[in-house]
């Protein structure tokens, strides 16, 4: 799967969990710039991108995520 | 083998030297196996005291290998399983008396660290994060790693791995001095800060233990003068001992994990637990609070009761702490108070969002009566559920409850509260008025780099010898 494509389908994801159509992603955005996201919208937000890209993540692949970029990278990894 | 023995310095000195003899890898791998195997057989007197351990590990070993042959659900779950019970009936829990108890004295230190260490290995071989192969003598360094063999820091494999035996820390001068003065504050924590504290600690508490003449007042000011002390003791014993770990880590190449972050700089009690015991409570949040909270949102996938299912495994992930940390009723206690403070933290957040709006609540947030506000109560609420661990007897527990009454916990937790936001608020005060005088020049100098070293070390020298004790680490209890 292409970046941007994922970056497409990931901002989708995003602006449904968080409740905001106007979210913009990009690669150095962290859960400190997105209203809301915490340790429950994080789980909440892992689930949906699972079932958007058709992925599963590991228990540290989780709770080792810095950013949306690393997020990103890890998708295109596995999708 | 204490960390302020001349045994242990004599044992650090000949490991740092044989460790740097030769950049052989196969050779610093033999030191450092070599070196945990001294460092446990100084806690044993008989060797039949270490054999329940070494059966612990052989199961766990046996767990993980059964896991590289077959990766499947069933095979972690026995695996977890059978090192949970094995962990249960050595600890001897009080909850679990009827299960019988081994008719020897045995080693039980290190034991739950090792725990956390098999259990994080077993899950990641199982989700593939952990693919390469553990030979028995990589998990016997890193599951009984004498720097963090009694009480953590809980290291992931995978960054043992990078580093087991490569001196992944380049030694010079000045990464020496770092990692020297690094262990010097280390011990100023221990033996100065932490063993004042304890002593004025042991001194006082007494008199709130026993039943006395103290006016409701004087009772809620000692509560307030015991519980505060004993915090000041658990931190400053506790992070002094991660300081003498992380600087001899660093004098053998290793970068172990940092454990504390400031903690009472924290504006609330979830940040709290980001910056306290942070290997420990990162473990907890990667394998049990997210993988429950998954379970629980992929039943219950209402963005509605998001909120409620966060304290649910707030709940369970706090309750199973607290009973890690001891072996009475107390302990579930400390637990649920703990998983009540996140869970109040979490819901107030959720109020005041949704009352206010994001933009209006983070501003309210960055307010100076609402940070001092919030870092007095974070902290108040710590220090007097805290209180589980120096009266871990149930009865004595009660006792205490009872002579304190509602009325006696919430007078104590206003006292610490507004004390304690008071004195951060001086304290940043004075610390933005000091950095405006541009010291670095004074401070950076080789002469006082090295004066303010030795300061250190006679502070510990004169105060070791005033206080005529050699203070005890106080998480090799749990």
């Amino acid at each position: 799967m292409q970046k941007t494509e994922v970056y497409s389908k990931l901002t989708a994801v995003f602006q449904d969990v968080f409740d905001e159509d106007d979210l913009a992603l990009t690669p150095q955005t962290t859960a400190d710039d997105v209203d809301g996201w915490d340790s429950l919208s994080h789980i909440r937000l892992v689930l949906a991108v699972s079932k958007a890209f058709g992925v599963k993540f590991s228990a540290s692949e989780i709770g080792n995520l810095k950013n949306v970029g690393e997020f990103a990278d890890l998708i295109e990894k596995k999708a | 083998m204490s960390l302020t023995s001349p045994l242990f310095f004599a044992f650090l000195a000949a490991v740092v030297i044989a460790f740097h003899i030769s950049e052989s890898v196969p050779y610093r791998r033999f030191v450092l196996g070599a070196a945990n195997a001294i460092f446990m057989a100084s806690y044993l007197s008989d060797v039949t005291q270490v054999l329940p351990l070494l059966a612990f590990l052989g199961l766990g070993y046996a767990s993980i290998y059964a896991l590289y042959r077959r990766q499947s659900p069933l095979v972690l779950t026995a695996g977890v399983v059978a090192i949970l019970c094995c962990y249960v009936f050595l600890k001897r829990f009080s909850f679990f008396e009827g299960l019988g108890q081994l008719p020897f004295p045995y080693l039980t230190i290190g034991l739950s660290y090792i725990l956390f260490r098999i259990l994080h290995m077993m899950v990641d071989v199982r989700s593939g994060d952990l693919t390469e192969r553990i030979g028995p003598l990589a998990f016997f360094r890193f599951t009984c790693n004498f720097l963090c063999f009694v009480s953590g820091p809980i290291q992931r494999y995978q960054d043992f791995s990078a580093m087991d035996g490569k001196a992944a820390v380049q030694i010079d001068a000045s990464v020496v001095y770092a990692a020297f003065s690094r262990i010097a504050t280390g011990y100023v924590k221990f033996v100065i800060i932490a063993a004042t504290a304890d002593y004025a600690f042991t001194f006082v508490s007494p008199h709130l233990l026993q039943p006395s003449g103290y006016s409701f007042l004087k009772l809620c000011a000692v509560y307030a003068t015991v519980a505060s002390l004993y915090t000041v003791y658990l931190y400053f014993n506790f992070s002094g001992y991660m300081d003498i770990v992380i600087g001899i880590g660093t004098l053998l190449g290793q970068t172990l994990p940092e454990n504390f972050d400031r903690p009472f700089s924290a504006r609330s009690f979830l940040e709290f637990w980001q910056r306290w015991h942070m290997t420990l409570s990162q473990w907890f949040k990667f394998y049990l609070f997210n993988p429950l909270l998954m379970v629980l949102m992929t039943w219950l996938p209402t963005p509605a009761l998001t909120s409620y299912l966060g304290v649910l495994a707030f709940f369970i992930t706090f309750g199973v702490m607290g009973i890690w940390h001891g072996t009475t009723a107390v302990f579930v206690i400390y637990g649920l108070l703990m998983g009540a403070g996140a869970s109040i933290n979490k819901l107030w957040q959720v109020a005041c969002t949704e009352r206010l709006g994001k933009k209006r609540y983070r501003a309210l947030t960055e307010s100076a009566a609402y940070i001092y506000s919030a870092r007095g109560l974070t902290v108040a609420y710590f220090v007097l559920a805290l209180t589980c661990l120096w009266v871990p007897e149930l009865p004595q527990f009660t006792a205490l409850l009872a002579r304190l009454g509602i009325a006696g916990v919430a007078t104590t937790f206003v006292v610490v509260a507004v004390a304690f936001g008071i004195a951060a608020l001086i304290l940043d005060v004075v610390q933005a008025r000091l950095r405006i005088l541009d010291l670095s020049g004074i401070k950076g100098g080789v002469i006082t780099r090295n004066l303010h070293l030795a300061g250190k070390m006679m502070a510990i020298v004169a105060v070791a010898t005033l206080l005529h004790k050699a203070p005890d680490f106080v998480y090799k209890a749990f």
